[in-house]
């Protein structure tokens, strides 16, 4: 019970940068931009806040910098996918190395050195008391809790709000969204960077709060991960929440296997959330075949230009 | 007199040219402003790094070792690209196809050297083509993204490789080391006398010649340039689109497990789960750059071998070996801007009498590379 307890605490830790990356990803993809760079954009995310905490102790600057670390990676990739209408693919794993090779430049000089300054975390009364998960989910750091806000707020924006039904008009059919009279490039750029800053957010969480030091690839493909979970969670925010709990719970237990010397499961979890994922896109293709409905935004990875408009 | 900008029915090959020389450069200097701000000096590093590869012979042996599996993989990406599939699973595939051909070399210690490679050479072949078909008959039958689940499978291909290191293949005599046992000596892969290059990198030019022949040569190559990935055309042309997506992804897969046999015999001699060394993802890269043209694969994996070479290299100088990437990447995202702009030409035109520019009727724009990517969507 106890290490059920410990694995979940650690699960909802872990949580909260694969649900920040995954949001991010999920409204990019929602206007129709896929950035299969977030790995790269993490890991400069989290690079750039370990230089500020390492030499100001400061972490709501070093979160904000790991923001805008990541809101320059998303509009670098907005500039290849939106801007100039490049192949998505390719801009998106250029990102996923450049951004994996920056971070070690960035990070170079504080790599090894620990971040003194702790998240301290704010225990909810009487929710907190609750067994087994209390501790879990309500006595947490104020990212956490923001992260898991954010999804009611996110569900909220893309279905009952107007620049919600553009987002999504621009990821599902963009000439008709231009026909309407939306400006899809200025929407899909917005969504982008948008999706790079929840991302750097959450590299930055991974480095300044969660492992408090940085080193070479220190996200170990949790970008990857948030991809996956947006696919798991076929594109609605608040499926997003059991997806990265069950996926975070898996890099918990990993973690607490490993200290217990126990290897070989560790590679069984480790593979889950992708043969999971593949599964889950299996079964979205099926009913599609089937139904002719998607699942996910209709043009996504789609350049789109009015020109080239047939 | 004005100016205006036109778009072209097709990129200006001209201008792709010139411009692909102009982004190495332009990546290389802004590698350079990196390496300034980070505190390095330019010219030790690039010194070093060209030392290290282009610039000496023991560095070009390097280079020509490390474009043998860099090629395949390139070539892999390519060769799915004909069909208008992207297959990024090369790193999980030449994983594969080193774990089936180890499977192959440890269970047959005893046969003599030749035909215990071919033995590896067709373990290492079928292993990695039936591990793509995870991701090709999903995609063939029901149109389920193949990028995705490519991609996804590298990430299950080192999990397997390591159970299988830490477990049933694990040696003996290795604590603490992920690793198997060591393959039979008769089949470690030597280098060409007299030029120190592992004779992997002949076998590579003969895969080569004959994917060539294949894609480029024969009436079957023909008709997948043309149906490409359009199922109703080839529906209509009387060929069979799932059985062509289900080859060519075969064919891309083997290709890529080959990879994984040449990182087996001629580098590791053991399986571990770091044997594809990212080879599966500058192959993407690779194939990108070089256009889905065969020739030009293997220029572009001696340029990029070079650069991973001269990077690792840096790493004794305390720079990041990650500079090879950066500049890697760098390379991608300026000939990403030229095949824009190549897409434009600035033309003289006489001015109308309201002053407003002639209106030119839209041609349909060329788009390398960039059909068929939707997730989900056929």
């Amino acid at each position: 019970m106890d290490f059920i307890a410990q694995a979940l605490a650690v699960a909802v830790v872990l949580s909260a940068p694969l649900l920040l990356a995954g949001l991010g990803e999920l409204i990019a993809e929602r206007s129709g931009v896929l950035n299969l760079g977030l790995e790269g954009v993490m890991l400069v995310g989290a690079a750039s806040a370990a230089v500020v905490a390492v030499h100001t102790q400061n972490l709501v600057g070093a979160f904000v910098v790991g923001l805008l670390a990541g809101a320059l990676m998303g509009t670098l990739h907005a500039f290849f996918a939106v801007g100039l209408k490049a192949n998505q693919i390719v801009a998106g794993l250029t990102l996923a190395i450049f951004g994996a090779g920056l971070s070690s430049f960035i990070g170079n000089n504080v790599s090894g050195t620990p971040i003194s300054a702790r998240l301290s975390t704010i225990r909810i009364p009487v929710l907190a008391d609750i067994p087994v998960i209390g501790e879990a989910f309500f006595n947490r750091d104020i990212v956490v809790y923001l992260a898991i806000l954010a999804l009611p707020a996110a569900g909220y924006f893309l279905s009952r709000t107007r620049a919600g039904a553009a987002v999504r008009a621009c990821g599902s059919s963009p000439a008709a969204a231009d026909a309407a009279g939306l400006p899809v490039s200025t929407i899909r750029w917005a969504a982008t960077i948008f999706g790079g800053s929840l991302a750097g957010l959450g590299g930055a969480y991974i480095s300044v709060a969660y492992a408090r030091i940085w080193s070479d690839n220190l996200t170990a493909g949790r970008g990857w991960i948030a991809l996956a979970l947006v696919i798991f969670a076929v594109w609605r925010p608040w499926a997003l929440l059991p997806g990265a709990i069950v996926f975070g719970f898996v890099d918990a237990t990993n973690f607490q296997l490993q200290t217990r010397g126990v290897d070989i499961s560790a590679d069984w979890l480790g593979m889950m959330p992708y043969v999971v994922t593949i599964v889950v896109l299996i079964v979205i293709g099926y009913r599609q075949y089937r139904s002719g409905s998607s699942g996910g935004p209709a043009a996504l990875s789609e350049p789109y230009s009015r020109e080239a408009r047939v | 007199m004005s100016f205006q900008i036109r778009r072209l029915a097709k990129a200006s090959p001209k201008v792709l040219a010139v411009g692909s020389v102009l982004a190495v450069v332009a990546a290389l200097l802004v590698a350079a402003v990196i390496l300034v701000i980070s505190g390095n000096s330019v010219y030790d590093s690039f010194y070093a790094m060209y030392a290290a590869s282009f610039g000496s012979p023991t560095g070009w042996k390097a280079i020509l070792t490390r474009t043998a599996p860099l090629a395949l993989t390139a070539l892999a990406v390519t060769t799915a690209l004909r069909m208008q599939l992207w297959n990024i699973g090369g790193e999980g595939q030449l994983l594969m196809g080193a774990t089936g051909a180890t499977g192959a070399a440890l269970a047959l210690p005893n046969l003599p050297m030749i035909p215990l490679m071919l033995v590896m050479i067709v373990a290492a072949m079928v292993s990695a083509a039936a591990w793509t078909m995870i991701a090709a008959i999903p995609r063939a039958f029901i149109g389920v993204n193949e990028i995705v689940v490519t991609l996804f499978l590298n990430y299950v291909a080192v999990r397997v490789v390591s159970l299988l290191v830490l477990g049933a293949w694990r040696d003996p005599g290795a604590v603490g080391f992920a690793y198997s046992k060591k393959i039979p000596s008769q089949v470690v892969v030597g280098t060409i006398p007299g030029l120190g290059v592992s004779w992997s990198l002949v076998g590579v030019l003969i895969i080569a010649f004959l994917l060539w022949l294949a894609l480029d040569k024969s009436k079957w190559g023909f008709g997948i340039d043309i149906a490409g990935g359009n199922p109703k055309l080839s529906k209509y042309l009387g060929f069979s689109h799932p059985t062509r997506v289900i080859t060519i992804m075969a064919i891309s897969g083997a290709l890529a497990g080959l990879a994984g046999l040449i990182q087996l015999t001629s580098s590791t001699s053991r399986l571990q789960p770091d044997l594809a060394a990212g080879y599966g993802y500058t192959g993407i890269l690779v194939a990108f750059l070089a256009g889905r043209r065969i020739p030009m694969v293997l220029i572009v994996s001696v340029l990029f071998a070079g650069l991973t070479q001269g990077g690792i290299a840096l790493q004794s100088e305390g720079v990041p070996s990650a500079i090879a990437n950066v500049i890697q990447a760098l390379v991608i995202f300026f000939v990403l801007v030229v095949h824009f702009l190549a897409q434009y030409r600035i033309v003289k035109t006489q001015s109308d009498d309201d002053g407003s520019p002639v209106d030119t009727a839209p041609e349909p724009a060329p788009q390398p590379l960039t059909t068929n990517t939707a997730v989900g969507k056929d």
